[in-house]
């Protein structure tokens, strides 16, 4: 369906630069709230905000990080709206952000029966900046550099963030990482991590070169 | 490079974030460090491991589509505003909706009052109609107080009237000031001057404080001609501390005239 509001040209690049970032948007809408319905009406406030603020986005630079901080924003704007839900703070003591683990119903984590659902409430169990870094990071992709400029911080702030979300994931789903390396990255038995990242730069130095 | 240093840059080598050197010393590194290269290895399976059991939803094929009627409508309503209005009239609320019209008409009210510039109550100007007859018709004189110095008036009755500053001076050939008295209106007090302008023919210059509710509230009045069937004609004019009327059996471009020659104003 195309827009056919006035401003034709403006219509058609605005949808060029959302429309393929939809799924991404709206499946890290569904992991911040937790609730399809709720996730899709987030996400189609975020496009409207994008789309009456689109004279102001910055042609050429990232749509899909300008993207993303206008649905962060949506989102932390609707959990204030509705603050009496205690899943969606971040809890902060002083400069130190706390790990909600320590707040869950324990007969939550004996729910987590299967291995998806135990990542899901490791994931759950972050705080909200941490969890922000580690779906951009691990699930979107975003670079350093564009997750900070999604979440307004600096690199240094988005490398710690994640360096401490990593550390909180890997005690929580410990049992299940110490497995076989080779069957655990998917890239079969003949190829280690060194070699898969070996190859990786090896990649990378013929595109830059 | 040691354990610790490698294994700070170790994240940011997972995630294909450091440069091409720093790249190459963390991996010599890892591959004679068969600690941090379990480390390397946990790390990877942890990132793969979120990757793969986070179930990836997907948006409904109508979401797009939802999207994009409400951009549609949002530009329909910024086209047609009134149809915006229509929306959310009549109010879910209806008293509060009461109360913002109320505040609207209040607050149209104050700003007419405050721009309009004022309309001179009828009453008032019959008073100063009267106070110019009388002042002909009075058998001990048109004057209290028979002086060619207006500021000698002034200071006669500076007890009853605030002291005017200026003192109103008509200096035209033809109008000779034969005195002053003091007049009551029904709000305030004033002064009057008479002026000669022809043989048996006065004009009455009035000048009178504005602290009062009856006289409009627009500091700067007129002149303003008031046109009185079967009397005197008036001219009002006034400033923030004053308002002058100059009331007489004459035309109103000579009562114009004269107002225009006054001095001391």
């Amino acid at each position: 369906m195309r827009i056919k509001a006035k401003g034709s040209g403006r219509n058609r690049e605005f949808e060029e630069l959302t429309l393929p970032h939809l799924g991404a948007l709206y499946r890290f809408a569904v992991q911040k709230v937790r609730d399809a319905a709720q996730a899709e009406d987030l996400v189609q406030e975020a496009c409207l905000k994008a789309y009456r603020g689109f004279d102001r986005f910055e042609r050429g630079t990232d749509a899909k990080a300008w993207l993303f901080r206008i649905l962060i924003n949506t989102i932390v704007d609707a959990q204030r709206r509705g603050s009496r839900e205690p899943t969606a703070l971040a809890l902060e003591i002083g400069n130190v952000e706390v790990e909600r683990s320590h707040f869950l119903d324990p007969e939550r984590q004996l729910l987590a029966e299967s291995l998806g659902q135990e990542v899901q409430v490791a994931i759950e169990a972050l705080s909200q900046d941490w969890q922000a870094v580690v779906l951009l990071s691990f699930v979107e992709g975003f670079t350093y550099k564009e997750i900070a400029k999604t979440l307004d911080c600096p690199i240094g702030t988005v490398m710690s963030r994640l360096y401490r979300a990593r550390q909180a994931l890997r005690q929580r789903l410990e049992r299940h990482l110490d497995v076989d390396p080779r069957r655990a990255t998917g890239t079969g038995p003949s190829v280690t991590p060194i070699e898969l990242l070996r190859a990786r730069r090896k990649a990378r130095g013929k595109k830059e070169g | 490079m040691d354990c610790e240093e490698a294994r700070f840059g170790l994240y940011a080598l997972l995630d294909d974030e450091l440069e091409v050197s720093k790249n190459l010393e963390i991996l010599s590194h890892l591959e004679g460090c068969p600690v941090c290269h379990r480390e390397l290895e946990l790390d990877m399976r942890l990132k793969s491991l979120v990757r793969e059991q986070l179930v990836a939803p997907v948006p409904s094929p109508e979401l797009w589509n939802r999207i994009v009627r409400r951009i549609e409508q949002e530009a329909e309503v910024a086209r047609r505003p009134w149809e915006g209005f229509a929306k959310w009239w009549p109010p879910a609320r209806p008293l509060r909706a009461v109360w913002g019209a109320l505040a609207i008409v209040l607050v149209l009210s104050f700003s007419l009052w405050i721009l309009h510039p004022g309309q001179v109550p009828s009453p008032f100007v019959e008073e100063l109609v009267q106070e110019h007859r009388g002042s002909v018709t009075r058998k001990s004189g048109p004057v209290d107080l028979p002086s060619t110095d207006p500021a000698e008036i002034v200071r006669h009755f500076q007890a009853e009237v605030p002291p005017l500053s200026p003192v109103p001076l008509l200096a035209q050939e033809g109008a000779r000031l034969v005195g002053g008295s003091l007049c009551h209106f029904k709000e305030t007090k004033g002064l009057r001057f008479t002026y000669e302008v022809g043989p048996g023919r006065t004009v009455s210059l009035f000048q009178m404080p504005r602290s009062t509710r009856a006289l409009p509230f627009w500091p700067k009045l007129g002149p303003r001609y008031i046109a009185q069937p079967q009397a005197p004609g008036v001219l009002l004019w006034g400033d923030a501390r004053f308002l002058y009327g100059l009331v007489g059996e004459l035309p109103q471009e000579d009562l114009r005239r004269l107002a225009s020659h006054m001095k001391g104003i």
